[in-house]
Order: C-alpha cells, then structure tokens, then sequence
C-alpha cells in the first residue's frame, strides 16, 4: 500500500509517516500544494492524507483535482480548519473521511484500514486474528465459525485495538475513539475498563485468548501473538 | 409615560384651567356691558318722557299712564322716592299661566319729573329675560368655540409632534432589533432635525466600532485556536509515539498517563474554543429536516454507559410525537447533546432525568443540589460550580450561543430538585 501524505508541518508528517509505516505502508510526502498537485497526476496512491490549509493552495482542491482524475485513490482530509464547514465541502467533494486536528495516530490509522478495507476490497474482507474472524462490511465476529454476539461499542472497541496491534492505545485515545468528543474522561475510564472486561469474557468464553493487555496507568494493547 | 403624552399633558392642563378661570370672567364681563346698555336704555327712555310730558292735558291723564306692558308709569312722590335718577335690580312676579308666577329680573329707573311745576316719580325698567338669554348663548358659544380650538390644538399638536419624533422612533426600532454580531450595518433613517442626524450619526459610529470590535475580538478567538491545533496536534502525536516506546519505568508510565489526560483535556478545550468561534459563520447554513425523536434518541444512545453506569433513571416524554424542525442538524446536535452531558455529568447516581419533547420545545430535566453559582456564571465562559469534573467549562456557553444565534432561547430554572433547560424554537 501506498500513501501520500501532504502536510505542511514537517513534525507532524513525520509522526503520521513513523506510525503508519510499522503498518506495512509506503508513505510519500508532500510538504506544499504544488509538490502534492504534481505527486497526485505523476503517481498512483492507494490513499492520500491530506491537509486543508497548504501552503499555495487549498487542501480541498488536491482533493478534487483526485476525484477529477478518476482514480481508485482514498482521501482523508487532516484539517486545522473550521471543521463544521470544512467537513461537509469536504465529504461532499468525495473525501472518505475527515479528522480534526489534533487527532490520535491510532485514530488515523484505524480510519487509514477503514477507507482502504472500502476502497480495496469493496468492504468485503475479513481480519484473521488470534483466532478470531472480523467482518467489518457486516459489522460481525466470529470465533472457532460461530458468531460472537458483540454489543456496539464492545465491537468497535475491538476493532480499534485490532487496528492497532502491538502498540499501547491511550485510554483518551479509546474514549475519543468510541464517543467522539461528548464523552467525560472522568466517567469514559471506568467504561471503558467495563467494556474492556466483558470483551475479553465473552472472548475468553470461547476458548480462546483475547491477547488483550492491560497497561497499567496508560491504557490498552492488543498483541498478536 | 411617553414623551409625546408627557407634552400634551402639560398643554391639557393648561388649556383646561384658562377654560375653568376664563368662563366665569368672560360670564361677568359680558354681563356687565349689557347692564351698562340697558342702563343708558332706560335714560334715554327718560329722556324720551321728560321731552313728551307737555302732550299729557292733565295731571290725572299722566297718573293714569302706562305703557303697553306696564313698564313705565308714574306715582306720586312717596317718602322713598330718590332724589336723583336711581337705577337698580328688581324683580317682580310673572303671570306664566293662572296657577305659576315666576320671578323676572329687571333693571329699573326711578327718577323725579316736574309737571306743571309738580314733581312726580317717573317709574320705568326693562326685563333682563332677553339679555339674559342672549348672554348664556354668547358665553355657550364662545366656549364651544374655545373647545373647538384646543381640540384643535391639541390633535395638530399631536400630528407635528408624531411626525417630528417619527425619526427618533424608527431609529429606537432599529437599535432594539440590532444585534453585535450580525454583519449587517445598522441602517438609520435620515433626518433634517439637526439633533436626530446626530443622534442617528452617533448611535451609527457606535455601533459600527462595536461591531468592529467584536470582529476583532472573534478573529482573535478564531485565530489563537487556530494557531494552537497544530502544535497542540504536534504534542499529542509525539506523546503518542513516546508511549509506545520500550521500557518504560513505572514513573515514566505515570508521568505519561498524566500527561494524556492534560493533553485530551487541552485538545478539547481547543476543539470547544474554535466550535465557539465558528457558530456564526454557519448558523444560517444548510437547514434540514430534523427528527428531534430520533435525534435525542441518538444522543442517549451515545451516553446510555453513563447513564446506566450511575444508575440514573432516564424518562422519556413526548417522543412519540414525531416532532420535525427545518434546522442546522450539526449545530442542533452540538446544543442538544451539550445540555445532555451536562444533565448526566451533574446528576448525581441513582437520580433522574426527564427529556421531553413538544412542538418547538426541548426539555431537560436533572434532579440535583441547587446551584452554588448565579444563573448568569452558568451560561458564562469557563463558569464552572463547585463540583469538580472533567468538562472544561465551555459546554452551556456553547449552547447558549448556538441557541442566540438560531433564534432559540434557552432558559434554565431549578424547581423542586431538579434543575433544567427549555429549549424553545422559533
């Protein structure tokens, strides 16, 4: 898989391209609106994760010069910008998703999976892990063929840490992740901790090891062997 | 009172005591003058006699003379008789029919006239009925008259005076409706009264600078957010690559886990200020029909661990209905799901709360202490009570505005217990 990252803080790039690169992924990187303009006609990406404000242009505009070119390619919009107006005019032009900054690298990388599960796949793809079969088109787990009957967030818990293997997610970053920004950290924690415990009975129930690990103070990891 | 009824009060009272005190005066005046006329009728008819007393043949022929109403006759000198002409006030009975007299004034004239070197008392005087008469019709009219000028008056008074405060009325209209935040200008009417231009040119450049500043202070919100997302993002990704290094000692674990938890609170506080800033820019943006059932069903949906998480009974009322809005769905979301964190978050466990929907209202009741700030410090930037939570004091400024913004109004009250806001559309 490759990626193009265009983003004009080269701190923050590196941060995106460090962490999604132990996902196996290809990163580019386009630090201004006419590197990015060029990058995007010359070469072909799986996805581009874009930036609003660039230096020399709007973010928007790569966006529809891609969707123009009629390429496969998936689009996220990464923007400091206004996000009430910038994410309707964005999702309208044909981005696949929008996060605002700032925003976890696990974040981003659970959406990265989710726009190229769509795009690639056409939604139809299971995740085999640790024993565990996950089909996210049809929102469903199976353990040893059977269904495991999930709650909402029990499942989308889940799918974040299996989006993230191997690395510590924060618990802000979990509660962002399922509740958005309405939720209070006071009260997340000890849901989160809830639904950690019941994910990991339910699983456990099975037969199977969930390989979630508790890190303590922190958060939450998910190890795939 | 109003300025207008203020003035025409003030010429009301007037008018009414020169009418109350010129009455009776002009009554006098008038009654006087008639007097005096009759007075000099009367010597002149004297005059007449005293002229004609050589046609009468005899002393007894002018004894036994009177005039057709027996008005004017003579007597023989009595012991009261004046030596000079003595006119004064009588009245003497009237016949009106056999069984009614009535009193009748007259002015009479009592004089002496030499006969044939006799004198005699001369006796004549003139009914005062007439002239009476005629001077309550002159009086009548003349008040009607004076009514009829002050009526006048006072409507023209009043006319000009509408007119010539007209100006200053449209400007009052336009103020009231004027709000800081709107771009569009205040636009005063134009006047030739030197004192409204002024006050018009005033209130203008006043409001402008106000707008002016507020743009600036808006800008200046907008901005500082602004330029905070990217190092606030920066700090956040690199803490989040940080955590994932190997080892880490148990310190460094806590010292880390603090940090997430500052960092998320300053990222929302962050997200909160920018949303704050950006309201008006989209208040009036993308109406769509909203399902306020399904909506609020959604947000519940959202917070439902911590409600069940605090044991917190949930009542929903009205939901049934169906009701639909023509609205800007984000910014209704924001506002409605800011009321409903704010209910959960201060809703002590095992308590209660009551959402009820009805046409154009939203309710949200939360049963709980009493508030230990003012009403105002509620809906107030960063006024947060002395419960200590993880909010960052921004969440009913918020719905305020959004509320300001769209035309709705959003009250609070705390009765029996329970603290909460009413939401009223349009």
């Amino acid at each position: 898989m490759k990626l193009l990252i265009v983003e004009d803080e080269a701190e923050l790039a590196a941060d995106i391209i460090a962490y999604v690169a132990q996902e196996g992924y290809r990163c580019e990187w386009a630090a201004t609106f006419s590197a990015a303009a060029e990058k995007i006609v010359l070469y072909q990406y799986d996805c581009v994760i874009v930036d609003i404000t660039l230096p020399g242009g709007n973010g928007l505009d790569l966006v529809r010069t891609l969707k123009k070119l009629d390429t496969q390619t998936g689009v996220i919009i990464v923007s400091a910008k206004d996000a009430l107006t910038d994410k309707v005019t964005g999702l309208q032009l044909g981005a696949d998703d929008y996060l605002t900054k700032p925003f976890h690298l696990a974040e981003l990388s659970a959406r990265l999976q989710s726009v190229v599960r769509r795009r690639y796949f056409g939604g139809r793809t299971e995740i085999q892990v640790r024993g565990l079969i996950i089909r996210p088109d049809a929102r469903q787990v199976f353990v040893a063929g059977q269904p495991l009957e999930l709650t909402r967030k029990e499942y989308d818990l889940l799918l974040f840490l299996v989006a993230n293997p191997g690395r510590i997610l924060t618990k802000e970053a979990i509660a962002e992740h399922l509740w958005g920004d309405n939720m209070d950290q006071a009260d997340s924690l000890d849901i989160i901790y809830t639904h950690v415990k019941n994910l990991r009975r339910k699983i456990n129930e099975r037969g199977q090891t969930d390989g979630i690990k508790s890190v303590y103070g922190l958060g939450y990891k998910f190890e795939l062997s | 009172m109003k300025l207008l009824d203020r003035t025409l009060r003030t010429y009301l009272l007037y008018s009414a005591l020169v009418m109350l005190v010129s009455t009776p005066v002009f009554y006098i005046v008038i009654e006087r003058l008639f007097i005096e006329d009759v007075d000099e009728a009367l010597l002149i008819r004297k005059g007449d006699i005293q002229r004609r007393l050589g046609e009468f043949p005899s002393q007894r022929a002018l004894m036994n003379w009177h005039d057709a109403v027996g008005n004017t006759f003579f007597l023989p000198i009595g012991p009261r008789t004046p030596k000079q002409d003595s006119i004064y006030d009588a009245e003497y009975p009237e016949i009106i029919d056999p069984f009614t007299t009535e009193s009748e004034p007259f002015r009479e004239l009592a004089t002496r006239l030499n006969y044939q070197g006799q004198p005699f008392q001369l006796i004549t005087r003139i009914s005062l009925v007439e002239s009476e008469d005629l001077l309550q019709t002159i009086v009548l009219a003349q008040i009607a008259l004076l009514a009829l000028l002050l009526l006048g008056l006072l409507w023209l008074n009043r006319r000009t005076a509408r007119k010539l405060w007209h100006p200053f009325y449209e400007t009052l209209a336009q103020l009231r409706q004027y709000r800081i935040d709107e771009s569009r200008p205040l636009i005063l009417p134009v006047s030739d009264i030197t004192e409204f231009a002024e006050l018009n040119q005033t209130i203008s450049g006043l409001t402008r600078r106000s707008h002016q500043a507020f743009i600036d202070q808006k800008e200046f919100t907008e901005n500082a957010a602004h330029e905070m997302q990217t190092p606030v993002a920066i700090f956040q990704t690199k803490l989040e690559r940080l955590v994932q290094t190997q080892p880490l000692t148990n310190e460094q674990t806590a010292l880390l886990g603090s940090l997430n938890g500052v960092t998320a609170r300053l990222s929302r506080l962050n997200k909160s200020l920018l949303l704050l800033a950006g309201i008006d820019n989209q208040a009036h943006a993308d109406p769509e029909p909203v399902h306020l059932t399904d909506l609020l069903n959604g947000l519940i949906d959202q917070s439902i661990e911590t409600v069940i998480a605090k044991q917190i009974e949930l009542v929903r009322t009205g939901f049934e209905e169906g009701v639909r809005l023509q609205i800007n769905r984000t910014l209704l979301d924001t506002l409605l799901s800011n009321l409903l964190t704010n209910a959960i978050r201060y809703t002590p466990t095992n308590g209660r709360i009551v959402i009820g929907i009805q046409p154009q209202v939203v309710s949200i009741a939360n049963t709980g202490e009493p508030l230990t700030i003012t009403q105002a410090q509620l809906f107030a930037r960063f006024g947060k009570g002395e419960a200590q939570t993880g909010g960052v004091g921004l969440g009913l400024a918020i719905a305020q505005k959004i509320a300001d913004t769209c035309g709705y109004s959003l009250t609070y009250q705390y009765t029996n217990g329970q603290h909460q806001f009413v939401l009223w559309f349009g």
